[in-house]
């Protein structure tokens, strides 16, 4: 502890001599200390007490505002690296199950703050889907419904997005592929076949609404013709490329 | 007779059941699935000669001319039939 009256200060003028001054302005450059570092006694790094600094940063403004610059950036930097959360995710995530080293660790802004990237991505995904959005994606599976009308409203076939179509996001439905084998099983053979009436539908953009639920059927019994593994004919000649330049 | 666009579905769902049974031998799948094509080849021909007279009626009716008697596939209200020239100029 040092004391208030230190006789060093005795009989000297009215804040900070210019050496000390110099040496205040060093440290925190070099050392990245905090003026709370350098003035307060019950610090390591104590070098002049609180009142003589006060004092002289009313005399030299232009000290105290440089002083002040590099207290902002030191007390910024300290928070960052000396944080519980920092030192908590040294070794594990704040859950404590996976290792935070390499590609795991997510620097996510400017100011170097450090995720678990397999926690982050469990948290994006969310919840398992409840069962009656389950029994709904189903459905609309059966009903001709693509991977990219359930999450992203674009229609089996083509068309304008339309957002009433949406059941739920990418990522939560992959995630309930995975947990659930055979709900991916059941999906996969219902995206397989609407992908494929779907084709149908984009290659007859022109016809009129009333014919596409015939050609629905017709993509329905194509497809299974081409599940079970017989030759499936083209039911139209393919049209012949035509050459952009033709060469001289 | 039956040859109507509603018929059409008819017959491709009688197809499809078809196509569906499981209890079929390999002689009858292969059947089935030739059965299939000429069906689906029938019915694209039948589709794609519809959508030309729905062009061609669309076109009639773009003139001002009642289209009605070249949708041979379309039952057409007659309460809410609209009062048009035929293509022989008389008013239906």
């Amino acid at each position: 502890m040092k004391r208030a009256s230190d006789p060093k200060w005795r009989k000297m003028t009215p804040g900070l001599p210019s050496d000390l001054a110099a040496l205040f302005e060093q440290r925190m450059a070099t050392e990245g200390l905090t003026v709370k570092d350098l003035t307060d006694r019950n610090s390591n790094a104590f070098l002049v007490p609180s009142s003589r600094y006060q004092v002289h940063a009313k005399l030299d403004r232009f000290w105290a505002k440089r002083v002040a610059k590099f207290n902002k950036a030191n007390i910024s930097w300290k928070r960052k690296n000396n944080s519980g959360h920092r030192m908590r995710t040294q070794e594990y995530c704040l859950k404590g199950l996976h290792r935070m080293v390499g590609h795991n660790v997510m620097i996510v802004d400017k100011l170097g703050h450090r995720r678990c990237r397999v926690c982050h991505y469990a948290a994006a995904a969310g919840h398992p889907l409840p069962p009656e959005k389950i029994e709904q994606i189903k459905a609309a599976a059966e009903n001709g419904a693509t991977f990219n009308q359930i999450c992203h409203g674009i229609p089996a076939g083509g068309g304008p997005k339309d957002r009433s179509l949406v059941i739920t996001t990418a990522a939560k439905l992959q995630r309930q592929r995975k947990l659930e084998p055979e709900f991916d099983a059941f999906l996969s053979k219902h995206f397989e076949a609407n992908n494929f009436i779907g084709q149908i539908l984009r290659h007859n953009k022109d016809a009129p609404e009333e014919m596409k639920a015939t050609l629905r059927l017709i993509g329905r019994i194509r497809h299974k013709v081409k599940a079970s593994g017989a030759e499936l004919p083209r039911l139209h000649e393919q049209r012949p490329r035509t050459r952009l330049r033709s060469r001289r | 007779m039956k040859n109507r666009l509603p018929d059409l579905n008819n017959h491709l769902y009688a197809q499809l059941e078809r196509l569906g049974q499981e209890d079929m031998t390999a002689e009858q799948i292969d059947t089935e699935t030739k059965r299939s094509n000429a069906v689906v080849a029938v019915a694209d021909q039948i589709l794609r000669h519809a959508t030309l007279q729905v062009q061609a009626a669309k076109i009639l009716s773009d003139h001002g001319i009642d289209p009605t008697t070249h949708l041979p596939q379309v039952e057409v209200n007659p309460l809410s039939r609209p009062r048009l020239r035929t293509i022989t100029g008389t008013t239906s």
